[in-house]
């Protein structure tokens, strides 16, 4: 028997299915690992040093004061609180100062630019008196027909007007005392603030250069005290060491006539009156309650004349700038 | 009977024919098994031997750098040019400067840096860029709520405008960009450009916590320290497209494939195989 393998096609096709197998196995064949890689860089940066700061120190006013002049008249001026006053406030009268002071220091050397800009209270005042011509009415005793009362005065209708007419006994007649003629507004308190040179060790005799000025209810007269340190500039890496110093006093020698009325005015006084021109007769100065602001002000005929109240506020703030 | 009778004449040719049929088998065979060979090397070894090509299948060249202009190619954990230790304003004055010539962070103070990935392999690759941020104070690593108070901010984006965090006019808190994962793909020989911009408002809102950090930097260093991590991973379709071309006119091999004279090669040579199978049974069950 003769096997023609021609027509069995077993084979071939048991011979194509293993091709196939072999070519499907090696194209299909693959791995199953992956290739992989990672990379990594860094850098590193320092946070830009600030560490300013701003410290404060010392008292401006206090309740009494040492190696103060008391000068003393008919009505006295002392230096202490007043009995009639709170003892928590703080008085301030002819012949007191304070040499000390107040200091701001500021020390630091940023890596940024920065600005110092300061600030004074909206509300910063001071004691002062207006231009004017001011007294003390006091009642007259023991007048008679004999009195000369030409130059008297009597209180009609809250004004004090000269005598005009006779002697009357029914009358309080009264005398103008501690006249005082006030040229130009006085404001007493002389304000200094000294620009200390960090450098130098011992402040208390520096040769540091001092900015004086006497200054009454406006702020922009507290900025000239100041000059360019109310607003500085500093590059990068530029200390900003500062140091400021105020200090105030009250000269006793000052105007002793406007320093009695404001003295009297501190002390509550209640018969200072001021001279009308326009209608020839002396007003009484009134004394109000501090307003919202703290100031303690005197008043006569309607118009503001004087402040009894001394307030200073001041405050610095450095800041980074773009 | 003579040995030059006519029988034996004809044997002869006969036999060289069937014994040069076995011999050229032979050779069909081995040369099917070193082709069969060269494609299972080729296919399950190509990554441990990247760069070798098994004559018939293209080999896989993996090869993935990254780098900026100054650093051709990162080392891993190299240090990089991200801060300055100066800046300037929009008029040019310079508002921030180092006492010690170290690099610095401040309000206000922006940083932008280039750098891009090379697929330099014949294979598609899937990439993924991701930051890492670590503060330290006075040499002690700080936890993270003293990262989340840096105040810095982040972006990065492709040289083709795509984001990967943040967007045109969106930068994200440092802190939230650390879990960010995205990943992108890059295709075989091409690249991608990318551009990481950083922030510390000049406004941040919380000017005490400005303040605040500058205070701690001056009296002991406040150190941040941005590490970018690259990673990339072959495709599983190695002919898969991403990214710029580095050589816009060249032809990609891409590794792994089968080039067709291989496939070709062995059906031809199966099928000369198979025939010499058939002919010689053939032969065989004839003689039975």
């Amino acid at each position: 028997m003769k096997l023609k393998l021609g027509k069995n096609k077993f084979l071939k096709i048991a011979a194509l299915v293993a091709m196939l197998c072999l070519v499907t196995t090696c194209a299909i064949s693959t791995t199953f690992a992956k290739y992989a890689t990672e990379d990594s860089a860094s850098d590193t940066a320092r946070v830009a040093k600030w560490g300013i700061t701003a410290s404060a120190s010392g008292t401006l006013f206090g309740k009494a004061y040492t190696d103060t002049i008391v000068a003393q008249d008919a009505n006295g001026i002392t230096v202490k609180a007043n009995e009639s006053v709170a003892q928590s406030e703080n008085v301030v009268a002819p012949g007191t100062q304070n040499d000390v002071g107040f200091w701001v220091i500021l020390e630091g050397t940023p890596e940024v630019a920065y600005e110092v800009t300061s600030a004074f209270d909206a509300n910063n005042h001071s004691i002062y008196l207006a231009e004017g011509s001011y007294g003390k009415m006091v009642p007259v005793s023991g007048v008679n027909n004999a009195t000369d009362i030409s130059s008297f005065y009597t209180l009609e209708n809250g004004e004090y007007k000269l005598v005009s007419g006779n002697f009357d006994a029914n009358t309080v007649y009264y005398q103008l005392l501690n006249a005082t003629d006030v040229t130009d507004t006085y404001a007493p308190i002389e304000w200094t603030v000294t620009i200390h040179d960090t450098t130098v060790a011992d402040h208390s005799n520096c040769a540091c250069p001092a900015h004086t000025s006497t200054v009454y209810p406006n702020n922009t007269d507290y900025a000239a005290l100041l000059g360019a340190y109310m607003n500085k500039e500093g590059d990068v890496n530029e200390a900003v060491d500062t140091m400021l110093q105020f200090t105030w006093k009250w000269d006793f020698n000052g105007n002793d006539g406007a320093d009695t009325i404001l003295g009297d005015l501190i002390a509550g006084e209640t018969n200072i009156v001021m001279f009308d021109a326009t209608n020839n007769v002396y007003v009484p100065v009134t004394v109000n309650a501090a307003n919202a602001d703290g100031e303690i002000l005197a008043v006569a005929g309607g118009a503001e004349v004087a402040c009894l109240h001394v307030h200073f506020g001041y405050s610095v703030r450095v800041e980074q700038v773009d | 009977m003579s040995d030059d009778s006519p029988n034996m004449v004809r044997e002869t040719p006969r036999q060289m024919r069937r014994a040069w049929v076995w011999i050229m088998l032979m050779v069909n065979i081995v040369f099917l098994l070193v082709l069969a060979t060269l494609g299972i090397i080729a296919l399950r070894v190509g990554n441990y031997l990247p760069e070798t090509d098994i004559v018939f299948i293209a080999g896989k060249n993996t090869d993935v750098d990254v780098g900026d202009g100054e650093n051709a190619t990162w080392q891993s954990g190299e240090e990089i040019h991200i801060f300055d230790g100066q800046y300037a304003n929009a008029n040019g004055e310079v508002t921030v400067q180092s006492q010690d010539g170290s690099s610095l962070v401040a309000p206000g103070t922006t940083m932008s840096y280039k750098f891009a990935m090379y697929n330099n392999s014949n294979v598609a690759v899937m990439y993924e860029v991701d930051l890492d941020f670590l503060v330290t104070l006075g040499g002690v690593i700080q936890d993270k709520d003293m990262e989340s108070r840096m105040p810095l901010k982040v972006k990065l984006s492709t040289a083709s405008g795509e984001y990967l965090i943040g967007a045109e006019n969106t930068y994200v808190p440092i802190a939230d960009a650390l879990v960010v994962r995205r990943r992108n793909l890059l295709g075989a020989e091409s690249y991608e450009s990318f551009v990481l911009d950083i922030v510390w408002d000049f406004e941040s809102g919380d000017d005490a916590n400005d303040t605040e950090l500058g205070d701690l930097s001056a009296e002991q260093d406040l150190l941040v320290s941005l590490s970018i991590e690259t990673y990339a991973e072959e495709h599983f379709d190695p002919a898969a497209v991403g990214g710029t071309k580095i050589d816009a006119e060249k032809e990609t091999e891409i590794g792994g494939t089968v080039r067709w004279v291989w496939v070709l090669l062995l059906m031809i040579n199966t099928a000369v195989m198979i025939f010499y199978i058939s002919w010689l049974m053939n032969k065989r069950l004839q003689k039975w």
